[in-house]
């Protein structure tokens, strides 16, 4: 895997560097994208456990709370929401609300997950099981462009990206999750133009930061994209250890845009009634795709940048740095219950 | 309706610029660069 860690005061050096790398970056990006966690505790705790089980402290209910996602009358119905990740395993958590498997690295029809990543993140947001995702009755369209390791190439998850702007009306798509990130970014950087390109045709775009904080600079791409909304972990590194990765962008932009828990986080395994802990940002961008999914099935017609400015009007400030915290934590509670809000007059 | 004003909303996005971050540029004039290249002489000569 190629890493490259910089800071803004080795601007120059970097731009060498870049402009090594722009050059591989033809039609197969051979630089490796990474699930966006670390497993801090994994335990098989049958369905019911995991409450009478000390060591299981935090748990998708708990981030529910500290979001302010009690009771809702919304619960994402037929909101679609595609996930870029390393597969799903069918369990009872997601019903038959998995719509859609894509198999882009081995052609595979049926569904599977070969690492377990995919079918974390995707409890978080959709999972309707034991533990509640934040969005629990939303359509489930699972694209697998990341191997067993958890890695893979930029031009499958383009692929993928492709894939979601083809068929974003057949499964109603209204939202991507993208807990996959590389921290290897090149000049004009294809997966930021990919991910702007579903901006713009309507998709919400919803990213991990990466966990390659907390020097300056240091998120991962395309959470660099201006249009996109990058999620940072509101408790890294006070329970995981782990450091979100910290804007600004090589382009100035403050980022992370939100924060949303992201340490030991259970969600679903994929034995069926079985759950596992993970941390990391991976966890913490489907808290806010779920809580996306809410509002628009409250409210259809918001576009993107309308979806993004309501979160940043609803969110409450942890009087972090900027560049930390972005506009602060998610209240979905406030955002369910604000008006809308139409940032652009509609046409 | 009245479009809303607010530094955040940019024609190409949501997001709020970084006032503090210092950005520099990547030129450097003829004398910039003998400056430049006598300094790192002198750094490897020492």
């Amino acid at each position: 895997m190629h890493r490259l860690n910089y800071s803004l005061t080795s601007v120059r050096m970097m731009d060498v560097i870049l402009k090594k790398s722009a050059k591989t970056a033809d039609s197969r990006i051979k630089y490796s994208l990474d699930i966006i966690d670390s497993v801090v505790e994994e335990r098989q705790t049958g369905t019911g456990a995991a409450y009478d089980n000390p060591m299981v402290y935090t748990h998708i209910n708990n981030a529910k709370k500290a979001v302010k996602c009690g009771d809702m009358p919304y619960s994402g119905k037929g909101v679609g929401i595609a996930f870029l990740d390393t597969g799903i395993c069918r369990i009872p958590d997601f019903g038959k609300r998995i719509v859609c498997f894509r198999d882009f690295l081995n052609g595979k029809k049926n569904m599977y997950d070969d690492n377990g990543h995919g079918t974390h993140v995707t409890g978080i947001a959709s999972g309707g099981g034991y533990y509640k995702g934040m969005a629990p009755q939303s359509d489930i369209i699972m694209l697998k462009v990341l191997n067993s390791s958890g890695q893979g190439n930029a031009s499958d998850v383009i692929a993928g990206i492709q894939w979601i702007a083809n068929n974003r009306r057949k499964y109603n798509i209204k939202i991507v999750n993208m807990s996959i990130g590389t921290s290897s970014p090149v000049n004009n950087d294809p997966l930021v133009d990919a991910v702007e390109r579903l901006w713009d045709m309507g998709i919400v775009v919803v990213t991990a930061a990466g966990n390659n904080g907390p020097s300056p600079g240091s998120i991962s791409s395309p959470g660099t994209s201006r249009k996109v909304i990058t999620v940072a972990s509101s408790d890294d590194e006070k329970d995981s250890g782990i450091f979100s990765g910290r804007g600004p962008t090589r382009d100035c932009i403050i980022k992370p845009d939100i924060l949303a828990p992201g340490s030991n986080i259970t969600s679903c395994r994929r034995t069926a009634g079985t759950y596992r802990k993970l941390s990391g940002t991976s966890m913490s961008a489907p808290i806010i795709s779920g809580a996306i999914a809410l509002l628009l099935e409250k409210e259809p017609e918001l576009c993107p940048d309308d979806v993004k400015y309501m979160l940043k009007l609803s969110s409450d400030t942890l009087n972090m740095p900027p560049n930390r915290q972005g506009w602060g934590m998610l209240n979905v509670e406030k955002l369910i219950n604000m008006e809308a809000v139409y940032v652009r007059n509609k046409g | 309706m009245s479009e809303i004003k607010d530094s955040t909303i940019h024609e190409d996005g949501i997001y709020d610029i970084d006032k503090s971050c210092r950005m520099g540029i990547f030129a450097m004039d003829a004398e910039e660069r003998l400056i430049f290249a006598l300094m790192a002489v002198f750094l490897l000569v020492r």
